[in-house]
């Protein structure tokens, strides 16, 4: 009953702050779909900068960040390019956007935990040319460009169409045939 | 693996590949990108239950099967033992009209209750302690609609779940408001013979107790079937001893020793049930409800073996209340706890009706017209189960996952005897069971990705309960990412089963308690598999071999452990058949398996995928001949295709699976001279499904299943061993529904 007890009483973080989709696939996934995002490399130039953005004071932010960072550590390219990333904690909408412009951030990643941020953030990143993605799908609908959600035990691309041109990301048909698109 | 195989195996799959590949599009003046790798990709199956955490299926450390709920729909699927017919690598199950049997890798044992096979519904197990009772036809209630994808885990389980899962484990897990939004509305139709209506509903909504939405999937749904009306054989049965004249084979029927004809009346299902899914901000509850009252008009080995021909009052009902509330927690940044309580109620409700006088005799009093053997049983059980997952590393490179689950039971049972005329009592109630059981099981595991193409996994589960000495299931894995697309996995693992309540306690004049102790079942088993996947295309290839230990059998007294029981009083002197539960063979069984599967077209409109299964499996028994299983499959599989035709037209599909002959369940006891083996059976499936032009929201769903054979595995009627008083020198065998159509419409009202 203690053990109850002390479950019932820690400190807790929300069940919405966990990914459906394991992380280390959803790392693959960005590098494949990255590739159809015809000004990746226009963005990027020779080397793709991810910005992974954390709820520094949430646990499962964190956890994510360090995470997908180790992900993508093992992968080889992102869209064909070489890349590194960083983390940052989330300093406001418009403070990311300036980052974005200042660092030419190629992706920003949300970690979990900033589900209500995402408004802001949409708004801040309009006319910014980043490719923005969600580790939690339910944020595309808000306005977040790019997830992966879980539908039938297999992974699945949701696509903001509409906010994925005001952030001057051009994603190939063969992609968005294969992606769930909302506009 | 040598590097000339390897390299025809990935030329195999690259021809494959170029049948699948994508043309490039004239429309688009980018340079056409090959999709294949990201549908490779994003044909990635995630699991739960394989390690209780979500993983890609190529590394989980079992051989896994996902059946999506597309697969449902497109294939014309109407139950899980369908699902796993007609889509699974590795299981099959055989329907006799009174259980679906379940096996797996060449082992079946046949009216088994399905205890040997773990189910689970979104993580909660299905399985009863009185007879360990796990219904994958029609009777699991799960309203196909509301499943989003099944897993099905082969081989050994015991390390996580303890009892039950030595086939394997199947995990249902339903869907969530965002894959069922709306209000939905399905009425089938089998013409002639059954008809199913569902109403449910899915919607997120927000209240003061969570920040996020809450998530609400709910489906009610009722089933009835009556028939077919199936032909049995005439057979003579004798003379009945009690009498002295020829049997009596129901109510109003002569006295002419003819068992058989038209049954019209005692084949049917009533089926209501319902399921509940809410989550709320870190708890999610389930529910799920169900009656499920059937009725098979024929007498078997194993089931009813006394009853009246085609007697509709001659059924079985079970009923079932489950309550499953889980709390996830994030304590820190590397420990995460989840604590799960549930609450399980299940009711049995068995009366078989006998118009012969030995029978009744058996029951207690001959002057009875007719006796009824009414059975009756429940369990109830609760637990709570905490486990912690420690991701050491934050990167699931070092993860350790520490369980417990503890379980408080009772069971209870008899049976009674009646007069069916009057309602009196003809004796004493027997087979009194009244127990009060505590189990707990503790579990330990490890997963560790020392590289990013090397993986383990170590486990173990001590399981104790009052009946037995504590279990320990251990299970070792490792997974080797070779090459790109390629993953060579091996695994050894234990599993047991706790004998049934009803195998270790239920005593009756027929039935002697068990001397001592019933020990666990025992699995151990080895396996290991090869997947290779380009694109969208998969290949898997796998071996396997198990050892069975202690399995439990009612073993029929033989004339000289008849004698010893009159001596010490525990059988009177004319009671003949009497049984007792015991530890008694061992199965030894090997083989392979193998799937291919994979999408096409531009838009991947085309589907298929072929899983093979060849295996042996022996029964071994002291002083007993080396036999192959009585009804289990050695070889088996399924092949499957579908197209989308493009835009609102419908989907065409075909489905097949097949079962090699097999030996019928009284081939080692019933002394049939000849037709000890049922014919192969190869079933095919065609679907037509898609959305009805003009009606939004309106869809439909058009199936046809031929059958080959037009019988089963299973000796029915009067005559289930060969005593020669008659000209039949082979057993009549279970008749089959050889043709079947049904008709659906699905209503979806979105939001």
């Amino acid at each position: 009953m203690s053990v109850v007890a002390c479950v019932l009483l820690a400190p807790r973080k929300s069940l919405g702050d966990e990914v459906a989709v394991p992380v280390a696939l959803q790392a693959e996934l960005l590098a494949k779909v990255a590739s159809y995002d015809r000004n990746l490399a226009t963005r990027a130039g020779d080397r793709v900068h991810v910005l992974i953005v954390v709820n520094a004071k949430n646990d499962a932010s964190n956890s994510f960040a360090k995470h997908i960072t180790s992900a993508l550590g093992g992968v080889d390219k992102i869209g064909g390019l070489p890349h590194d990333e960083t983390t940052a904690p989330f300093g406001g909408a418009k403070a990311l956007a300036e980052t974005c412009r200042e660092r030419r951030i190629a992706i920003v990643y949300l970690a979990p935990g900033l589900a209500d941020e995402v408004p802001g953030i949409r708004s801040a990143l309009d006319g910014v040319n980043v490719l923005s993605v969600a580790a939690d799908a339910a944020e595309v609908a808000k306005g977040i460009v790019l997830g992966f959600d879980l539908v039938s035990g297999k992974p699945k691309i949701v696509v903001h169409l509409g906010q994925a041109k005001r952030q001057e990301v051009s994603f190939k048909a063969e992609l968005l045939k294969l992606a769930k698109v909302l506009e | 693996m040598s590097a000339r195989t390897k390299h025809f195996l990935v030329a195999l799959l690259g021809a494959a590949s170029l049948l699948a590949a994508s043309p490039a599009r004239a429309d688009d003046a980018d340079t056409s990108t090959s999709t294949s790798d990201l549908e490779g990709l994003l044909n990635e199956n995630v699991v739960q239950a394989a390690s209780k955490t979500s993983e890609v299926g190529t590394t989980a450390p079992a051989t896994v099967t996902t059946v999506t709920a597309e697969d449902l729909r497109r294939y014309g699927i109407r139950t899980l033992a369908e699902a796993i017919d007609f889509l699974s690598l590795g299981a099959v199950t055989s329907d006799s009209q009174h259980v679906v049997d379940i096996g797996a890798r060449g082992v079946m044992i046949p009216n088994d209750n399905g205890d040997h096979m773990l189910l689970l519904v979104n993580g909660h197990t299905q399985n009863e302690p009185l007879f360990g009772r796990a219904v994958f036809g029609r009777g699991a209630s799960i309203p196909l609609e509301m499943i989003d994808h099944i897993e099905v885990i082969l081989g050994p389980g015991s390390v996580l779940y303890g009892s039950n899962a030595m086939l394997g484990v199947i995990n249902v897990v339903t869907k969530r408001a965002k894959d069922w939004s709306g209000v939905h509305g399905v009425a089938e139709v089998e013409p002639g013979k059954s008809w199913r209506g569902l109403v449910g509903a899915g919607v997120l909504f927000q209240t003061p107790l969570a920040k996020d939405p809450a998530d609400l999937t709910v489906a009610l749904e009722y089933y009835k079937h009556d028939g077919p009306a199936f032909f049995y054989e005439y057979r003579y049965g004798g003379i009945d001893g009690a009498s002295g004249r020829p049997y009596r084979y129901s109510r109003n029927g002569p006295e002419n020793g003819y068992w058989g004809g038209v049954a019209n009346d005692g084949y049917y299902t009533r089926l209501p049930s319902g399921f509940l899914r809410l989550a709320l901000g870190d708890f999610e509850l389930n529910v799920q409800a169900s009656s499920f009252d059937h009725a098979a008009p024929y007498r078997s080995r194993y089931t009813k073996v006394f009853q009246d021909f085609d007697d509709p009052d001659s059924h079985e009902r079970d009923r079932r209340l489950g309550i499953d509330l889980t709390h996830r927690a994030r304590l820190s940044s590397i420990a995460r706890v989840t604590s799960r309580a549930y609450v399980d109620g299940w009711d049995w409700f068995a009366d078989v009706n006998v118009s012969s006088k030995a029978a009744c005799l058996g029951a207690g009093d001959t002057s009875a017209n007719t006796c009824t053997l009414g059975g009756r049983g429940r369990s109830r059980w609760a637990g709570l189960e905490l486990r912690t997952d420690l991701d050491w590393l934050q990167t699931s490179e070092l993860v350790t996952t520490i369980g417990v689950d503890g379980r408080l039971r009772e069971i209870k049972s008899k049976v009674d005897f009646f007069d069916f005329d009057t309602g009196r009592p003809l004796q004493s109630s027997q087979g009194l069971i009244d127990r009060n059981d505590t189990l707990i099981g503790a579990y330990l595991q490890q997963t560790i990705l020392p590289t990013r193409w090397l993986s383990f996994n170590l486990g173990a589960r001590l399981d104790k309960e009052t009946r037995f000495d504590g279990v320990i299931s251990p299970r070792f894995a490792a997974a080797v990412r070779t090459w790109q697309g390629g993953t060579l996995k091996g695994s050894y693992a234990e599993a047991f089963r706790s004998p049934s309540f009803a195998e270790t306690d239920y005593v009756s004049t027929l039935q002697l308690p068990v001397a001592g102790t019933l020990r666990p079942e025992r699995v151990r088993s080895v396996e290991g598999s090869f997947e290779q996947k380009l694109g969208a295309q998969r290949l898997l290839f796998g071996v396997f071999r198990s050892w069975w230990q202690d399995i439990v059998e009612n073993h029929i007294l033989s004339v000289a452990e008849q004698r010893e029981a009159v001596r010490l009083g525990q059988v009177t002197l004319n009671t003949f058949g009497v049984g007792q539960f015991r530890n008694v063979s061992q199965i030894d069984n090997w083989g392979l398996n193998g799937t291919f599967e994979g999408t096409a077209g531009t838009d991947q409109q085309l589907h298929y995928g072929l899983n093979v299964t060849a295996a042996i499996a022996r029964r071994d028994e002291s002083g007993v001949q080396r036999v192959p299983l009585a009804v289990a499959p050695q070889l088996f599989g399924n092949a499957r295709i579908a197209y989308d035709i493009p835009g609102d037209w419908p989907t065409l599909a075909l489905a097949t699976h097949y079962i090699g002959k097999r030996p019928i369940d009284r081939a080692y006891d019933g002394g049939w001279p000849s037709g000890n083996y049922a014919p192969p059976q190869l079933e095919t499936r065609a679907t037509i499904s898609g959305p009805l032009p003009f009606v939004r929201g309106l869809s439909y769903r058009l199936t046809a299943t031929y059958a080959i054979a037009d019988r089963g595995a299973y000796v029915v009627g009067a005559q289930q061993v060969y005593e020669g008083i008659t000209p039949d020198r082979s057993p009549q065998l279970l008749p089959l529904d050889q043709f079947r159509t049904s008709i659906g419409l699905q209503y979806d009202l979105l939001p």
